[in-house]
């Protein structure tokens, strides 16, 4: 599937838990770290810019956003001027990270 | 214990319908229960009621069907993927995703359009997301399927 789409699909389920009241953290790992890089222009390709929608994460009180940052170093992704603030977290904090969670929704990127 | 599962894929091209098919027959063999089977993405495809399987191979849709009405659990079809994906059940969609930008027009003009059509297949229901999020707060046990 097109991963813009796999974003979208993530962030809709993640603001309608939000909007029904539980708790959400979101982790970006592997591929999915790319989706937080500024300036994409999907529109050149004819797809919808989907990553606008990390910038609302926000309104909906998801502050708990989390970049994997072994991935974050193998696609060159540096933490400053992201979509939205994103948290760096290393492999044991990222362990501790999915022990908390009750729940967790995996979106992985095919391909 | 309840439970709950969410499938993601296409059941054409991908195992994980006929996976969780099997659990859901497996769990509730073991007494279990079941309240939500919830399909995203391009597993909605499953309530196309114009699509018909080969007669050699298993007919999903039917097996998904008579183990919800023996079993009493809902089949949920996600109302924005269905929209997107042309699964229609003859009345306007509620589409819990907010509109976006330039698109809401289309979008409005092809739910418009839509309302003739229904080719929701029987003991399937159009569900929001809001629905899925309560089972998987209710429920026990949550499952996904990708």
């Amino acid at each position: 599937m097109d991963a813009s789409l796999l974003l979208k699909e993530a962030l809709d389920l993640a603001m309608v838990t939000a909007a029904f009241g539980q708790s959400v953290a979101l982790l970006f790992e592997g591929k999915g770290v790319l989706q937080l890089l500024p300036d994409q222009q999907p529109e050149a390709v004819g797809v919808k810019h989907y990553a606008k929608a990390l910038q609302a994460l926000a309104l909906y009180d998801i502050n708990d956003v989390y970049l994997c940052e072994a991935s974050a170093e193998q696609y060159g992704v540096s933490s400053d001027a992201l979509m939205c603030p994103a948290k760096r977290i290393d492999l044991e904090a990222r362990l501790d990270l999915l022990h908390r969670s009750d729940l967790i929704f995996d979106y992985p990127a095919q391909g | 214990m309840k439970f709950a599962l969410h499938i993601k894929s296409s059941p054409y091209h991908r195992q994980a319908c006929r996976t969780a098919l099997r659990f859901a027959q497996s769990l509730i063999s073991k007494e279990y229960t079941l309240s939500l089977v919830f399909f995203s993405s391009e597993a909605v495809v499953i309530a196309n009621r114009l699509a018909s399987a080969p007669q050699d191979e298993e007919d999903l849709q039917s097996q998904w069907r008579a183990l919800s009405q023996s079993e009493g659990f809902t089949l949920g079809i996600c109302s924005a993927a269905a929209v997107r994906l042309g699964v229609c059940s003859g009345r306007p969609h509620d589409v819990s995703v907010p509109k976006e930008g330039g698109r809401a027009e289309e979008a409005s003009t092809a739910q418009h359009e839509e309302v003739m059509i229904d080719n929701l297949a029987p003991g399937y229901q159009l569900a929001g997301l809001g629905e899925w999020v309560e089972a998987s707060v209710e429920c026990d046990r949550v499952l996904m399927f990708g």
